[in-house]
């Protein structure tokens, strides 16, 4: 119980370009890793379409899609790609297993 | 959309535009390739930043420099004296040197939304890409990087935007084919050569799918307001042809000249050794021109603008009053500091900018100097286009052509032919005294003097004068008057001489006529004295009987 109040929330925004193929595995890369380290109630993803907001990613200066940026906890990260690359997605995003 | 594919969009720069049949193919990429320093940022951000009355300025993607640092080069290059040039849009597309890839799956999806974005924002269809293939460098997927840019390509396309991509050499190196191979249709390619020490900018069309260009190797120069390139069409002999006339400040030069002075908008040259006054002639006549109200602008390669009034002012001309009245300006050009093809820019681009009605080259045979390797058919050539342009602009022309003591009196410029006016100076020594000479070598359309004259450079100013002819010959100089007197002393001596001589004649004369009158009468008087007798005795012999014996 005590445990829920230390757990860390992890905030997440993944900016894509359209559903493209490298859009819809790095959704899914991201969504599985997240639930086996972090935990379900744990981690809030947020999604942000380039193509309908390009606003938001002239001030996030989005380069490539997709790109994932974890606000929260500190330090704030960036990834670009499908993140299929499981062992660099936990290290880049610092995902610890609780 | 045909109409619109064949259309062009002006590069900025007027050079350019001309090269390439217009400018940058309008709805279409283009690439511009060369190697770091070779000015290729600079041709984009002429494009981005050219003052157009219709359209707002252009927007810029950055994939290397920062925003700041492209916005700072748009100021120090004098770009942004456009009003629009200030408002450009710089989208910074620096990938992100801190950000982790995961999966080699990706697009480019924020290049084109953000650009998109902007471009809809600044309402233009003109987009540079600065430095595009650093992606290449942030990105280990080559592969997807180049068919993500090819692919951004091909929209730009579709969407009739006007790309301008630049890129270094390298990528053709590494990747075998660079992307402008098969992604754009014109390819222009920027370069330093370096020659004789000399850097020179060259810019060279590679390709231009589906319209003519030249193909010709470009010198080009960076100067204070940016490029500029001149193509050799300039060449062409289009020039106004004035019949009014520029005095040279010296009288008798102008009289030598038909009584008027040089044409307007004709090219005088002043050949001589060193020493001979051919800058004090070209200052001279610079001064009057100024004096009658001219603009003229004394280019000097071989003197500091300070040296040059200084020497001028212990002739009495005051061209410090000139500059000050600003009628005259002067500038001071090292002649191996540059190119030949970069000098000729730059002084084309001081006459558009200052517009004198007189240039001034001192001297012009400084721009051999560079041409060693050049070669001197490639100065005259240069020279050429720079007469043919002066012309063109209607500007009157005067340069000094230096002799070295070595060539023996002959001119090493060999371009008498593009001279209109061409005066002769040299140096005469006779008995340990130098003298300066001057006459007209050719003067096209003007009734030019034959005769040799002296050319004196005294404390109140330049004056030419008529050689003393004596009996030994033509005497020039400080000889002159010794000469002159030594001759009217023996003159006189000799007048003196046949004076004396006739008033003795004249005595001798008149003595003679007094004794001849005297003998007369006297032998008068016998002959009267002897027929009295006659006459006396015949009275006597009358008294006697006739017979009297």
């Amino acid at each position: 119980m005590t445990s829920k109040t230390k757990r860390t929330k992890y905030l997440l925004t993944l900016y894509i370009a359209g559903l493209t193929p490298a859009a819809r595995a790095a959704l899914a890369n991201l969504k599985t890793l997240c639930q086996e380290y972090v935990g379900q109630e744990c981690y809030e993803v947020e999604i942000v379409d380039i193509n309908k907001n390009p606003q938001a990613a002239e001030d996030e200066l989005i380069l490539a899609t997709p790109t994932v940026i974890k606000r929260l906890p500190p330090p704030i990260r960036r990834m670009v790609g499908d993140l299929s690359g499981r062992d660099m997605v936990i290290a880049g995003l610092d995902l610890k297993q609780t | 959309m045909s109409s619109t594919r064949s259309a062009s969009q002006s590069t900025g720069i007027e050079g350019l535009d001309r090269i390439l049949d217009g400018g940058y193919p309008a709805g279409r990429p283009t690439v511009i390739r060369g190697a770091s320093g070779t000015g290729k940022t600079l041709l984009a951000l002429s494009f981005a930043c050219r003052a157009d009355g219709k359209e707002g300025p252009g927007v810029i993607a950055t994939f290397d420099e920062s925003p700041n640092a492209l916005r700072d080069s748009i100021a120090a290059l004098g770009l942004a004296r456009a009003k629009s040039a200030k408002q450009v849009t710089v989208v910074d597309l620096r990938p992100d040197v801190e950000q982790l890839i995961a999966g080699g799956d990706f697009e480019l999806g924020g290049l084109r939304a953000r650009i998109e974005l902007a471009l809809k924002k600044s309402g233009t269809s003109r987009l540079v890409f600065d430095s595009f293939d650093t992606l290449f460098l942030a990105f280990d997927n080559k592969a997807r990087i180049y068919s993500e840019l090819k692919r951004i390509f091909e929209w730009s396309r579709e969407r009739d935007i006007t790309l301008l991509a630049t890129c270094g050499e390298q990528t053709v190196s590494l990747y075998g084919t660079g992307i402008e191979d098969y992604a754009s249709d014109t390819v222009i390619r920027v370069a330093q050569e370096v020659d004789n020490r000399i850097m020179t900018r060259t810019l060279r069309v590679l390709k231009c799918r589906g319209r003519s260009h030249s193909t010709t190797v470009y010198p080009f120069s960076i100067g204070a307001k940016g490029l500029s390139i001149r193509p050799i069409t300039e060449a062409r002999m289009t020039g106004k042809v004035s019949p009014r006339r520029l005095s040279t400040g010296i009288a008798t030069l102008d009289a030598m000249l038909g009584s008027k002075g040089v044409f307007v908008g004709s090219v005088t040259m002043f050949s001589g050794q060193s020493g001979t006054g051919k800058s004090l002639l070209a200052a001279s006549i610079a001064e009057k021109a100024c004096a009658s109200g001219r603009k003229v602008h004394y280019l000097a390669f071989e003197e500091s603008p300070d040296e040059l009034l200084r020497n001028t002012q212990s002739i009495g001309l005051d061209l410090k009053k000139q500059v000050n009245a600003k009628r005259l300006t002067v500038t001071s050009m090292r002649s191996v500091e540059l190119g030949l093809e970069e000098h000729l820019i730059q002084i084309m681009d001081l006459v558009e900018e200052v517009g004198p009605a007189l240039l001034v080259l001192d001297p012009v045979s400084a721009l051999l100097d560079m041409g060693r390797s050049e070669g001197v058919s490639d100065v005259k050539s240069i020279i050429l286009r720079l007469m043919a342009f002066l012309k063109g602009a209607g500007v009157t022309t005067v340069m000094t052509d230096l002799i070295p003591d070595s060539a023996a009196g002959v001119s090493r410029m060999d371009i008498s032919s593009l001279i209109d006016t061409w005066i002769r100076l040299r140096l005469v020594e006779s008995n340990g005294i130098l003298s300066r000479l001057i006459h007209i070598g050719k003067s096209r359309g003007l009734p030019g003097s034959a005769e040799v004259k002296e050319f004196l450079i005294t404390n109140d100013g330049l004056t030419i004068e008529q050689p003393y002819s004596g009996p030994s010959g033509l005497v020039f100089g400080a000889e002159k008057s010794a000469v002159r007197a030594r001759d009217r002393r023996e003159y006189n001596k000799r007048a003196r001489e046949i004076q004396r001589l006739e008033l003795e004649l004249e005595h001798e004369r008149l003595t003679d006529e007094r004794q001849q009158t005297l003998d007369r009468q006297l032998r008068k008087q016998k002959l009267e004295e002897l027929e009295a007798r006659i006459v006396e005795l015949r009275e006597v012999q009358g008294l006697y009987p006739t017979n009297p014996l």
